[in-house]
């Protein structure tokens, strides 16, 4: 029964992974997820979380370097000047699912599409996504709001079966039964001690091809080590409209992160 | 009980529904009834049916039977096939009727709520389900979320539904066993008016095992028919035990299976289950009466052939049975088995209907 936990572990890694590469940002533990970009020259690199690379000291990249094998996908991210106290970005997102869909669609273990005659291949489509941000300080944290829309190209009139009905990734995946989708999102941390931040945020996602609203919310606690080293643990909490109707899922969330300062021997 | 830990990390992993429902004891029933009652007078004769309906697949080839290689059908194919069935139903209009296979929310059948779907097309009011495949999503085959089991359906109020379960195949590795079916028997009670109360037991017993599985759910089958003849309680009961009768002539080599793979092979070789449903068949009251007597099917084996991975080639095996206990028997000549439920143009399902009248005595 070991292979029972391993396998749901295995699952639920899949699912984040996934999640992140199907272009909703919003898991950046360090100092992500809000109108703020990462230095020139810092990258942070977590076991889950995407590689993000500070370009400049307002252009950050992000990717996820063996998801991109599959899936290949580029972010950045824009800061503008602040506008009555609200530091502004935008993020824009590109990805190509269909190398990562095709390999889930299979006979056998692993299986997640199905390979069946009259459902076709998953054809070759590409998501483009643009988001805004709004941070402002609040306290002793940082409030974040932030909006997007993202439209999925080449993927026509896929057949309905082209699912995977697992909370995080459904949503997502949804983009590309109805064209397009936009989110909205609240976050909001707070600096607890000199080393303990406390993260919460709450994700709403439209689409057409769900029958209503899905709703995410995640809880993080964040141990920074160091600037080098973060320890982060936490939770997703989704409600997600399936077909069969809505449901609640508890996903435990951990990462290790660690960062770096090209050409500085320490941050 | 040593699984709950496991069971536990798995609900936290993947929510807060269990990843598969395990059903470790007996559980009551889950209740269905039709969107309209029709009244139905007080019976003089019952007819009494039972129907594996292939999860409302029809003769669509799937990559199970190695005839095709579908997977997940339609919304509209699902409802085609399942009115079909309704169809037929309405025409041979059972009185209680043993389903097998019914689907009640699996993504290969489009959600559809098979059993709630018949209730509502026919003139059967209530209704009792107990799943043998309850998993929020299978990562394998794109199968995604089953849910699937047996049913019985009547006319008049089902009540004291039971989901008894039944051992799990023991020779496959823990991962496999965890996702795979868990086969039941489904018992209730329906009060007919005139009669009174009688048992209604559904069982789809194992069909790919080769550590004895298959023989354990065939002799829990008959203990509890045991138990109930025993108390004095009359009871129709039956599906599909996955096995031959008595003297069947063909064993195996059967021309419909065209699976190469070693587990499918030995399920489908019938030697050495010659003897299992003996004591089925064995003289009243240490046996019981089947639907079709052994006599008739000796006569002619293929007459009574209920299943075939392609049934628009014709039948090619008897799986499917309903026995009781009612000592005056069923009507002498009144089965039937509805083979004409296939023909060159198509199937209902990959089993036919086998129905079978009584008089209460």
């Amino acid at each position: 029964m070991k292979r029972t936990a391993i396998l749901s572990s295995v699952m639920a890694a899949v699912m984040l992974a996934v999640s992140v590469t199907f272009g909703q940002e919003g898991e950046n533990l360090w100092s992500s997820g809000t109108a703020h970009t990462l230095p020139q020259g810092r990258w942070e690199k977590g076991l889950f979380q995407p590689l993000r690379f500070g370009l400049s000291d307002t252009k950050e990249l992000r990717l996820n370097p063996l998801i991109s094998l599959l899936a290949p996908h580029i972010h950045l991210k824009v800061s503008r000047r602040p506008v009555g106290g609200w530091q502004r970005a935008y993020r824009y997102g590109i990805i190509s699912p269909t190398p990562l869909l095709r390999m889930v669609q299979r006979a056998g273990t692993g299986g997640f599409l199905a390979d069946d005659p009259d459902i076709g291949e998953v054809p070759w489509m590409v998501m483009i996504r643009q988001e805004v941000l709004l941070s402002r300080p609040w306290s002793r944290g940082l409030v974040t709001l932030k909006g997007g829309v993202a439209v999925a190209l080449g993927a026509g009139d896929i057949d309905s079966r082209l699912q995977i009905e697992l909370p995080v990734i459904y949503p997502r995946l949804a983009l590309y039964h109805s064209g397009y989708q936009l989110n909205f999102g609240l976050d909001v941390s707070a600096q607890l001690s000199q080393r303990l931040v406390l993260l919460g945020d709450a994700d709403l996602f439209f689409s057409p091809a769900l029958d209503g609203p899905a709703w995410e919310h995640k809880g993080m606690m964040q141990w920074n080590k160091s600037d080098r080293l973060q320890l982060s643990f936490g939770y997703k909490l989704t409600y997600t409209p399936f077909p069969w109707g809505t449901q609640w899922h508890l996903i435990p969330l951990f990462d290790l992160q660690i960062a770096r300062q090209r050409g500085s021997e320490r941050l | 009980m040593k699984n709950k830990p496991f069971i536990s990390l798995a609900m936290l992993a993947l929510g807060c529904e269990p990843l598969v429902t395990t059903f470790d004891e007996v559980e009551p029933a889950v209740y269905y009834e039709a969107a309209s009652i029709t009244e139905v007078a007080a019976p003089d004769t019952l007819l009494v049916m039972t129907w594996n309906i292939k999860f409302g697949g029809g003769d669509i080839n799937f990559w199970f039977d190695c005839h095709g290689e579908r997977v997940i059908m339609t919304e509209t194919e699902v409802l085609g096939n399942m009115q079909a069935l309704a169809a037929k139903i309405r025409e041979l209009d059972p009185d209680i009727l043993l389903l097998q296979e019914v689907d009640i929310s699996s993504k290969r059948s489009a959600y559809v709520d098979q059993l709630q779907l018949l209730l509502d097309n026919t003139s059967l009011n209530y209704g009792a389900f107990a799943s043998m495949w309850q998993v929020q999503y299978i990562p394998s085959e794109g199968l995604g979320r089953m849910n699937t089991g047996q049913a019985v359906l009547s006319k008049w109020d089902v009540a004291d539904a039971q989901r008894i379960p039944l051992e799990l195949i023991g020779d496959q590795d823990a991962l496999t066993q965890y996702f795979y079916l868990r086969r039941n028997i489904l018992r209730a009670t329906t009060t007919v008016p005139g009669i009174g109360n009688i048992e209604i037991l559904s069982i789809h017993a194992a069909a790919f095992s080769t550590d004895g599985t298959k023989k354990k759910h065939i002799d829990r089958f008959k203990l509890e028919l045991d138990q109930l003849h025993s108390a004095g309680v009359t009871f129709f009961a039956g599906g599909d035990l996955n096995t031959l009768p008595p003297g069947s002539t063909q064993l195996n080599n059967f021309d419909d299976s065209v699976c190469e793979a070693e587990e499918f092979q030995a399920a489908d070789d019938h030697s050495e289950e010659v003897d299992w449903l003996n004591e089925f068949y064995a003289d009243f009251p240490g046996g019981y009466f089947p639907a079709v007597p052994l006599a008739d099917y000796l006569a002619n084996n293929s007459a009574y052939f209920s299943h075939s991975t392609d049934p628009v080639e014709g039948y090619k095996r008897k799986l499917d049975y309903i026995f009781t206990n009612s000592s005056a028997g069923w009507v002498g000549g009144s089965h039937r088995t509805h083979q004409e439920i296939a023909s060159a143009s198509g199937a209902l399902s990959d089993h036919c209907p086998v129905t079978v009248q009584w008089v209460a005595p």
